[in-house]
Parts: structure tokens; sequence; C-alpha cells
């Protein structure tokens, strides 16, 4: 299963146990949803200091380096890469520039210089003095121009993608998947009045969980089983080679049919009930005081948010 | 001694030409280790099924001790949570138990096959042996009488599978369970209480395990 071992993101990790991982999964949840939505219509400085806020919380877990080098190091490189090409991409705003005065009319007034090509050739003004220190344009050398709208895009892009990814990244990092889907049968509890069927939902999120390593492995036997085949694929053409992938993909939906009607058999087997009513008793959820801190940590959060982040 | 397992005359077909099980009959004793050998397409796995109740035979009598475990050849057809601890409290929903109660039987089920510090750990990070004894403890957990095993060894390497053997086999003595394990490796016979000889669809010889093994060499060597 070398192909899941290798993707270094949004993986559980069991031990060390940290703080993080203690904290009640529905707070840990609030928490998430809060670094997720208070980014929308906020200042740079806000956006920026999300990331900091993250990067900080990642060293206060006192989680090993070895463990989240890697996985800050790729999202960080990710959105300094978006950073760069967003800032110098053209901003996309375009100031339609009129001159009060008709080009051709200036040089009509001044009829005597009419002869010198340097002065009919409609030429730029020369730079005003500015009252302020207000530029719109806040670099430009040769074709690269960033624009204070263009900078402004850079970091709203890319520090939405890292808060996006690496919020996500932390909460699944100290969270076992059944305790996250514990959390959200708990917080759904009310839907069930209106005979939302919670427990189900809930149960097959669980059990998809379980299925992802299966699929990726399934996947990567189909892939494997085509490379050992060395398939000449420049003989085969387009059309041959169209037939070899259909042909496996078919092959790929069938071996996951027949694994999910192995698991279903086996869920039978092991004592299943109905799907409404099997709820897994293995978390139990019961706020603790670090829990309380938490909770009033995101009550500071969004007043925050509020008073700064405007 | 009172059997845990009987079996009598028990046919099943997918399709009239070709039975799978005729008039097959045995017994095994509570609290003993028994294994049942076979060649491929004797019908180890379909008796195996029935016990469950994942098949229902066409006709026949059988009668087992509830509640059953059971052990499928490859474990990431079984385990169906997420993380280990949960997975072995997938059974126990069913007896509405309190959730220290839970806790309890998982704790000491995981005990009892040597992965109690293991309680958090993803499922796809254990290896095969690990999986298979993931899966033996959801059996333990649910208190089960009979425990039935559909070559568990088959995908596991030489040490890890004679680990397995020994561990059911200490299982079975300490908790007093009963259990009927699929095989067609003839040195995990050395490990059981007796032996059942499936041909064709039925039992054409049982007992003595070391006679057995001693019947099949030959048979190998002829």
């Amino acid at each position: 299963m070398d192909l899941l071992r290798s993707l270094p993101i949004g993986l559980y990790l069991e031990q060390p146990v940290s703080w993080l991982h203690r904290i009640d999964s529905r707070v840990k949840l609030g928490w998430l949803l809060s670094f997720l939505l208070t980014p929308i219509a906020a200042n740079p400085y806000w956006r920026l200091s999300l990331v900091g806020w993250l990067l900080l919380l990642t060293v206060l877990t006192r989680l090993p380096f070895r463990i989240w080098r890697r996985q800050v190091g790729l999202i960080l490189l990710f959105s300094l890469l978006l950073f760069v090409l967003t800032a110098f991409a053209p901003d996309g705003i375009t100031v339609p520039n009129q001159p009060r005065l008709p080009v051709e009319d200036l040089s009509f007034v001044q009829p005597t210089l009419a002869d010198d090509p340097a002065v009919t050739a409609p030429s730029q003004p020369a730079p005003l003095p500015q009252p302020t220190d207000y530029r719109y344009v806040l670099f430009y050398q040769g074709i690269f121009r960033i624009t204070r709208r263009s900078l402004e895009l850079a970091i709203r892009v890319a520090t939405l993608m890292f808060t996006l990814i690496y919020s996500t990244n932390l909460y699944l990092l100290t969270t076992a998947p059944e305790e996250i889907t514990a959390g959200i049968d708990n917080l759904l509890h009310p839907l069930r009045r209106f005979n939302l069927p919670v427990t189900e939902t809930v149960l097959t999120l669980t059990l998809s969980l379980r299925f992802i390593p299966l699929v990726l492995e399934e996947v990567q036997n189909l892939v494997r089983s085509v490379r050992t085949r060395a398939i000449n694929w420049k003989k085969l053409g387009f059309r041959g080679t169209t037939q070899v992938w259909v042909m496996v993909a078919e092959r790929l939906v069938d071996n996951l049919l027949v694994r999910a009607e192995q698991i279903a058999s086996a869920m039978q087997v092991r004592g299943f009930t109905t799907p409404n009513q099997h709820q897994v008793q293995w978390h139990q959820f019961q706020l603790r005081l670090w829990d309380g801190v938490a909770l009033v940590g995101i009550g500071l959060f969004w007043v925050a948010r509020w008073i700064w982040g405007g | 001694m009172p059997s845990a397992i009987t079996i009598r005359d028990l046919n099943f077909h997918w399709s009239q030409e070709t039975p799978i099980l005729q008039a097959c009959t045995l017994e095994v004793p509570r609290g003993e280790f028994w294994m049942l050998l076979g060649t491929n397409g004797s019908g180890k796995s379909t008796l195996l099924r029935i016990l469950a109740g994942l098949l229902v035979p066409q006709s026949g009598e059988i009668e087992v001790l509830p509640p059953v475990g059971f052990v499928f050849q490859n474990p990431d057809h079984q385990l169906v949570m997420p993380t280990v601890g949960a997975d072995v409290a997938f059974g126990l929903v069913e007896e509405r138990l309190s959730y220290r109660q839970v806790r309890q039987r998982v704790e000491e089920a995981l005990a009892a096959v040597n992965l109690w510090h293991l309680q958090r750990r993803p499922i796809y990070a254990l290896s095969g042996g690990q999986k298979q004894r993931v899966a033996i403890a959801g059996a333990i957990a649910r208190h089960s009488e009979v425990l039935l095993l559909d070559e568990p060894t088959a995908l596991l390497d030489a040490e890890s599978q004679l680990d397995l053997v020994v561990q059911v086999q200490q299982l079975v003595k300490s908790r007093g369970m009963t259990a009927l394990w699929v095989t067609h490796r003839l040195d995990e016979l050395d490990y059981c209480d007796g032996a059942f000889l499936l041909e064709a669809g039925h039992v054409v010889d049982q007992g003595e395990p070391a006679r057995l093994k001693q019947r099949l060499m030959q048979k190998q060597v002829a």
C-alpha cells in the first residue's frame, strides 16, 4: 500500500498523543470551521495572521518536527507558488484613460512645432508630483508588474489555499476518523426530529473513510498489472489504448463491487443491526476543562475577527 | 461431551448438476480446537459460510452455539471501521451496552490477542497478522462461543502463520471457546485437538490430527 503511505496529507497520527488529540472532536470541528469561515470578506492582515496562527498551533502541539515538516513544507511551497503567480499575473483591472483634450488638438495649438516629430507623436506626460506616497503600481520592472490589486489577490488566494488545506490536515492528523463521524452524529442529533437518517448517513461516511485505502490499493494493483505486462503503447495506437483503459476501468469497478459485497457479508456475520441503529459506541463525548477553554477561544477568535479582521 | 457445532446430513448446491456438500455430517466438541482439511473445491469454505448463516442450505440440520465469530481469509474484507478499537466495538452494538462496558470489552479482547497498545491505530497501518488478530478480537469482544476461521493464514508469511495458530490454540484453552479452522497447510495440524477431512462434499475421515496428517502425507507421496 505504498501509494497511501507516500501521501503525506490527511492521515491520522495515533502516536504521540498531543493535547490537540485530547480535545473533543466537536470543539475541534468548530475551530476548523472558524478557520475556514473567518477569511470571508476579511482584510489581508487577518488572512496572513491565520497562516501564522496555524503554524504557531502546530508548534504548540509539540508533535515531532519530522511529522509535519513535509506536510507544512509541501503546502507552503504550493501556496508560495500560487502567491508569486497571482502577484505577477495581470490584475485584470483596465483603467480606460481618455485625455480631456484630443491629442491632435494640442498639436494644432502649437503649429510652429508641428514639424518636430518628437512633439507630434503622442507622448506620455512626465510624472507629476503626487500629494501622498500612495502608488497603485508597486513594482514595475520590464514585463513584471505588481499592483496593489494583484498583491491583494495573491495574498488572498495563497492564504486561502494554505488555511484550507493545512487546517483540515491538522484536524485529520489529530482526530481519528470515527471520532470525527461520531462528533458529526452528535452534532446532527436534532435533525432526527425531522426523521432524517442521521446514524445511517454517518455510518456510511465512516465506512467510506475505511474504504479509501481499499480503493487506492485496488487502483494500485491494476496499475501494476498493466505495467508488468509491458504493453507497447505506440504500437497499440489511440484506439487500442482506449480499449485497454476501458477494460481496466471495468475491472476496477468489478473488483470494487466484489469487495463491497464481501464487506457487506462480513458486516452481517459480525452482528450488524440495521443502518439507522448501528451506532458504534467507541467515543464518549464529555466536555472537559480544556474543551471549555477551546470553546471560549472560538468566541474570542470571532470577536477578534470582527474587530481587526474587517 | 456436549458439542458446540453439530451438522447432520447437510446438502448444498448452486445448481442441481454440481452439488457442493452431500450428506455432510460432523460434530465439534465444546471447548476444543478442530481443523477442517480438504482440497480446493471440496466445500470447506461453503460449509463455514453455512455455519455463519451467510448461505442457506437446501436440506440438513445445523446447531451452533451462538454467538458465532467468523474470521475471513482476507482480513481487509472484514475490518470495517477506520481504527482498531472502533472496529472491535462494531459487533457490540447489538447488545446495547453502556459506553464503559464497550470500552472494557474491547480492551479485554485486544489484550487477549496482545494488541492492547494498538487501540488507536488506523487499520491500513497494520500488518496482515495484526489484522487477523483484530478480526479475532472482534469475535472475542462479542463473547463468541464458537470461532470459525476460513484459511486465516493463507495470506500470512510462515512466521506469523504459526504465531496465529498458537494464539488461537491458547485462546481456545484459556477462554473455553470452540474453534473450527479451515486450512490446507499440514503443519498447522500439530496444534489442534482433532481434524476433519472433507472430500467431494462429505467428511471421509475424522479424529486424531497426527493420523490424518500421516494419511495426507502418504497420499501426497503416492
